[in-house]
């Protein structure tokens, strides 16, 4: 698939992660704490929208770092970023957390989303590994062109108000927007294969 | 016509420019540009929505403990390949809910935390001046190995709170719960450890006597959640979470 190909090209100019990556895979304890650093946040975030209380969220956290370590090698860097294939593992977590509950309907926190039903509660968490996985990438453009995403996106300025803003040429503002919105496209749809969304 | 220009095809899915007549015309034919400007349409989408997770709270340092000692201290010779966690929790799914495996799926649902919790006067139990008293006799061997502050769960007023402590004796481990703001109930309240995923195990009824915990429920890593629920007399299961709070070692 073409994506992939663009996907795989483009994340090598990241460098520093493709470090952390082989030291994780090769059992290196502080690539695991880097990656808590860099991804806890967002995981935190996906298993809170998806259990909705506090304690269930932090057990989905910390089962998803530990199962992350224990099968850092089955890790494939090719297949999929780091936070889609954490996040991957967090929702199939949090799933079987609910999926649980259902069953045991132990706690009256989580009734709420009982009630809605766990097939909503997937699809709402599709949702949000994607927007996790969108800003992360965002996070790691070239600053130009995040500078003129977040523009657009953000404070809904339009091409011509950036570049006035920005005092950056027109072509250059569409330039930006177009490979800046081609790579956020990309790795949404190879990540979105990989956490199995 | 030729196929739709990048840079304008991007700014249509913006959403700064609408498609004139023969490119919407272009659109209908071509199956390749309209999949790209669906697909470019639905990544600028989720991207301004990602404006909502974009300084999220990092997750906090005791969670970083927990993760560090579970991945770390395990001896990788009891680490099964795939994940031995879903056969624990089937196994303690079944040993704690062998009583209730009858009940149907409706009934599970029904939110029963609309119990009739008694409306009115708010008791601040007298534990607290009793677990104190308690507390200023203790032998000299006792030390605290845990705490925890216990917010209201949604059943309970807002105004509901307590603290669990717990005590190792030096020939096993007791808790003492204080609680104040709690409504009067029909019948009791029970305190509980739980393991966040699928085993409560009861641990007394909260009042002026330290509460023994048992040894098998003493992994305060595992049993790391302390629970207070309304029970009606004769329940035996889990009633409802009146209090809940996460114990600190």
């Amino acid at each position: 698939m073409a994506a992939k190909a663009v996907n795989a090209i483009d994340r090598s100019g990241i460098g520093g992660d493709e470090e952390i990556v082989d030291r994780f895979k090769s059992g290196d304890e502080r690539a695991l704490r880097w990656m808590y650093d860099r991804y806890g946040a967002a995981v935190l975030h996906l298993a809170y929208a998806t259990v909705g209380n506090r304690y269930d969220a932090e057990d989905v956290v910390q089962a998803t770092f530990v199962a992350a370590w224990q099968s850092r090698e089955r890790y494939e860097p090719d297949l999929g970023s780091p936070i889609a294939w954490l996040l991957g593992i967090a929702r199939r977590k949090a799933i079987d957390t609910l999926r649980l509950k259902s069953r045991q309907d132990r706690v009256a926190a989580t009734l709420r989303q009982l009630d809605s039903g766990v097939d909503d509660a997937e699809a709402g968490a599709d949702t949000v590994v994607d927007r996790l996985v969108i800003a992360d990438e965002l996070s790691t453009l070239e600053p130009a062109q995040r500078c003129v995403l977040e523009l657009s996106f953000f404070d809904d300025l339009t091409h011509v108000q950036i570049a006035a803003r920005t005092g950056m040429p027109l072509g250059t503002v569409k330039s930006h927007l177009r490979r800046g919105l081609a790579r956020l496209r990309s790795r949404w749809e190879v990540d979105r294969a990989a956490s199995g969304s | 016509m030729p196929h739709l220009d990048p840079e304008r095809l991007v700014l249509i899915a913006l959403g700064e420019q609408d498609p004139d007549a023969s490119e919407t015309g272009h659109l209908r034919t071509c199956d390749i540009c309209d999949a790209d400007l669906a697909a470019t349409r639905a990544t600028v989408t989720i991207g301004r929505q990602s404006q909502h997770v974009r300084d999220l709270p990092a997750p906090s340092e005791d969670l970083w403990t927990r993760i560090a000692a579970a991945a770390f201290e395990t001896p990788e010779t009891q680490v099964a390949p795939n994940d031995a966690a879903p056969r624990d929790d089937a196994a303690g799914l079944r040993s704690f809910t062998s009583a209730a495996t009858g009940r149907s799926r409706a009934r599970a649902r029904r939110p029963r935390w609309r119990l009739p919790v008694a409306v009115g006067a708010a008791v601040v139990l007298a534990a607290v001046a009793a677990a104190a008293v308690t507390w200023s006799r203790r032998p000299a061997a006792e030390r605290i190995v845990a705490e925890a502050d216990l917010v209201a769960q949604p059943a309970a007023p807002a105004a509901a709170k307590g603290r669990a402590t717990i005590v190792d004796t030096g020939h096993g481990l007791e808790m003492r719960v204080a609680m104040s703001g709690m409504p009067t109930t029909g019948g009791y309240y029970s305190v509980w450890l739980y393991d966040g995923r699928s085993v409560m195990v009861p641990i007394g009824s909260p009042g002026s006597a330290a509460l023994n915990v048992p040894a098998a429920a003493s992994d305060l890593t595992r049993f790391s959640i302390v629970d207070v629920s309304t029970q009606q007399l004769g329940q035996q299961q889990h009633g409802t979470s009146m209090l809940q709070g996460r114990l600190r070692q």
